[in-house]
């Protein structure tokens, strides 16, 4: 081999050197494109971009299918780019505005043929090329070269098509057709990516708006439900559950701050025949009656509940002994004082009530305390109370009772 | 001058720049450049050096690095950079025996061109915008390396000029002065050589401040971007036309030294710098420049 065959076949390899080197850095930019981030048309177009500031391409354009038809989605041309990237103050050139409508309809026509196909097509000379000048008016100065195009495809489906255009002949060389199908290739993984991020941060939305609605239904239900749990729905009063947890609650503070604490139970005497005589229906009013006129004599910290049929409590946080009885006989004297006709008579109804009082504790708590769980400590007095309650009725009722907790030896 | 107006219309003139990869460096350095290239055992720091003194090579140096493919984080601006950290030894020296091989056999018709001229002009206004770069009265200084390489490359355009349009240019070149040249440029092509070279400087991936250097240099009283590296490089520039041509005494009456961007006696102690192995510049100059008869 001679000189200068050696120099031309460096320079050769040289060449392909350039050209893989081009190709590479064009799909390593399409592989840096924050598919996950950015919407379709800055997608493409950043694609776009990489093709001409890596390649030497002059104009490109990328066509997407929508419904029958190819849109063009995006399009660069080096000179137009170039200019607006640097402004070196040179006007675009008037005869390339002319030549618009005819670059449109050429690229149009090459759209239609290569999405039909769904192979690449190339037409280093279109100029010359009458088989593929059918259908286009020839008769305006063509401003194309040379065409190159690619289908861009994803899961069997063309998604739209690339081409590339240069005004010279045989701009295009086979490192630009392979390049181009690759291209168009990492174009179509590109736009299904983002599309399928899209659709599922849409779903996504959808769903999480959806939990939301039903998030908040929950809510209003289970405040609903909770005012349902603690209030009995007869007399409007709280209910044994919300009483028990209420009072154990006052129980535990009044121990913690010393302060004394009270319980009254009460059930209407003989409330069975009430029942037996008038019906249930009056019962119920007497229930709801009673209710109220004992509601009306306590103060707002007292919790007053129905914890049975007949059967009242009230907790007295922060009350002793004197109070809680003078309390008891207040009650006693109000449920008397009510009265109700029923086939033209007259009647009432009396309480047996049962008292009992925590003094405020000593502090540290004797050990008698401590060793009580706070819940067995209720229990028993609240057993205290109710056989308070049943001595007072055994007593012949209409009346309280009160007993000391003795169970703690005070 | 017979035309009047430009021969070539603007578009002409993008398209054949747009085509252009690469600028042949002179055939007389061809055999400099082979034999550093074909040795087996020549050292990094040799390899950059050679690169360093050429226009041409290092242009294709810096494109090849900044290439997307090798995806450094920041641009690449200097020879050594692109060389040691993205291409290494093995690729530049296949890179540049290519270049030196084929500028062997290429045809050069331009004999109006001073290549010395230029060569020195280049080289010269290197290595005084790295020296100056360090005594700039700004608060941004560019690196010495970015210097350098922007004064190697600033009349990147006259060469794609040349390689484009040879006819062109043989034409512009009988003119005299730099000025009568630049309008030469505009009458003939269309385009100076600033505005080329800028272009194709962005057309090859070079950062842009570089671009910058290589568009606006001639004029001094430059404003945007990057523009303590713009004046520099002009100033760096003014300089070494002027010692060429006459020494020390004749650039320190050049108007364009009264610039607010380096000391006068900064300018002179770089002057003298350069004075005192300017006829070892100047051979190279001839060496490297020359056309070979191969």
């Amino acid at each position: 081999m001679k000189m200068p065959e050696i120099a031309r076949a460096l320079g050769d390899i040289t060449n392909v050197f350039d050209e893989m080197l081009s190709s590479l850095s064009t799909l390593q930019c399409l592989s840096d494109l924050e598919v996950h981030k950015t919407d379709e048309k800055t997608l493409l177009n950043d694609a776009l971009v990489a093709l001409l500031e890596n390649y030497a391409i002059e104009r490109c354009a990328v066509f997407l299918c929508s419904g029958q038809d190819f849109v063009k989605s995006a399009e660069i041309d080096w000179h137009l780019w170039q200019n607006q990237n640097k402004q070196h103050g040179n006007k675009q050139s008037v005869a390339q505005n002319q030549n618009n409508q005819v670059l449109v309809n050429i690229e149009n026509h090459f759209v239609q043929i290569t999405a039909e196909s769904g192979k690449p097509l190339s037409s280093p000379n279109f100029r010359n090329d009458d088989q593929l000048h059918s259908g286009l008016n020839t008769n305006d100065m063509l401003p194309v070269g040379s065409i190159l195009t690619a289908p861009i495809r994803s899961g069997g489906q063309t998604l739209g098509v690339v081409v590339m255009s240069h005004s010279e002949e045989n701009s295009f060389n086979e490192w630009h057709q392979r390049l181009l199908i690759l291209y168009s290739n990492f174009l179509g993984q590109i736009l299904t990516t983002n599309r399928l991020m899209k659709n599922l941060e849409e779903e996504v939305r959808g769903r999480t708006h959806q939990l939301e609605e039903v998030l908040e239904e929950t809510r209003h239900l289970k405040e609903h439900y909770e005012t349902l749990a603690m209030v009995d729905e007869l007399t409007g009063l709280y209910n044994r559950r919300f009483f028990f947890a209420e009072s154990k609650l006052a129980l535990s503070r009044a121990l913690r701050f010393s302060h004394s604490f009270s319980l009254i139970l009460m059930d209407i005497d003989r409330f069975k025949q009430v029942n037996d005589e008038f019906g249930h229906a009056t019962g119920d009013i007497v229930l709801q009656d009673a209710a109220k006129a004992l509601l009306e004599i306590l103060r707002e910290t007292d919790v007053l509940a129905r914890v049975g049929g007949e059967e009242f409590a009230v907790v007295l946080p922060d009350t002793p002994e004197d109070g809680a009885k003078i309390l008891a006989e207040r009650l006693r004297v109000a449920a008397n004082s009510l009265t109700w006709m029923r086939d033209e008579q007259t009647f009432r109804i009396t309480l047996s009530l049962g008292v009992t009082t925590l003094h405020p504790p000593e502090h540290p708590l004797p050990a008698s305390y401590s060793q009580l769980d706070p819940r067995v400590f209720y229990d028993q007095l609240y057993m205290v109370a109710d056989d308070a309650m049943y001595s007072a009725k055994d007593a012949g009722g209409n009346r309280f009772e009160f007993k000391k907790p003795d169970f703690l030896q005070q | 001058m017979t035309a009047t107006q430009p021969l070539l219309s603007s578009e002409d003139v993008r398209l054949k720049l747009f085509h252009l990869k690469e600028i042949p460096p002179p055939s007389g350095s061809a055999q400099i450049i082979m034999n550093v290239a074909a040795d087996d055992h020549v050292d990094l720091t040799k390899v950059v050096s050679l690169i360093e003194k050429s226009p041409e090579l290092a242009a294709r140096i810096l494109k090849c690095a900044n290439s997307a493919y090798y995806g450094q984080r920041s641009q690449i601006y200097s020879v050594r950079e692109a060389v040691i950290r993205v291409l290494g030894l093995s690729v530049t020296k296949s890179l540049i025996l290519a270049m030196a091989l084929c500028s062997s056999f290429r045809f050069r018709p331009c004999e109006a061109f001073n290549k010395e001229l230029h060569w020195f002009t280049s080289i010269t206004t290197a290595t005084l915008a790295q020296d100056l770069s360090r005594k700039l009265l700004a608060r941004e200084k560019p690196a010495p390396g970015t210097a350098y390489t922007a004064g190697l490359i600033h009349n990147l355009g006259v060469l794609a000029l040349l390689q484009a349009f040879p006819q062109q240019m043989e034409q512009v070149f009988t003119q005299n002065s730099s000025e009568k040249i630049r309008q030469a440029m505009i009458q003939l092509i269309g385009i100076d050589h600033q505005i080329a070279g800028g272009w194709l400087a962005q057309r090859w991936g070079l950062p842009d401040n570089l671009v910058c250097a290589i568009t606006h240099h001639e004029n001094p009283s430059y404003h945007d971007t990057s523009w303590p590296l713009v004046r520099l490089i002009g100033l760096s520039a003014q300089i070494a036309s002027g010692l060429y041509h006459g020494g020390v005494t004749k650039v320190m009456h050049s108007p364009y030294i009264e610039n607010e961007i380096v000391a006068q006696e900064d300018i002179e102690e770089a002057a003298r710098r350069i004075l005192d192995q300017i006829d070892k510049l100047k051979g190279l100059a001839q060496l490297l420049s020359g056309e070979g008869r191969n």
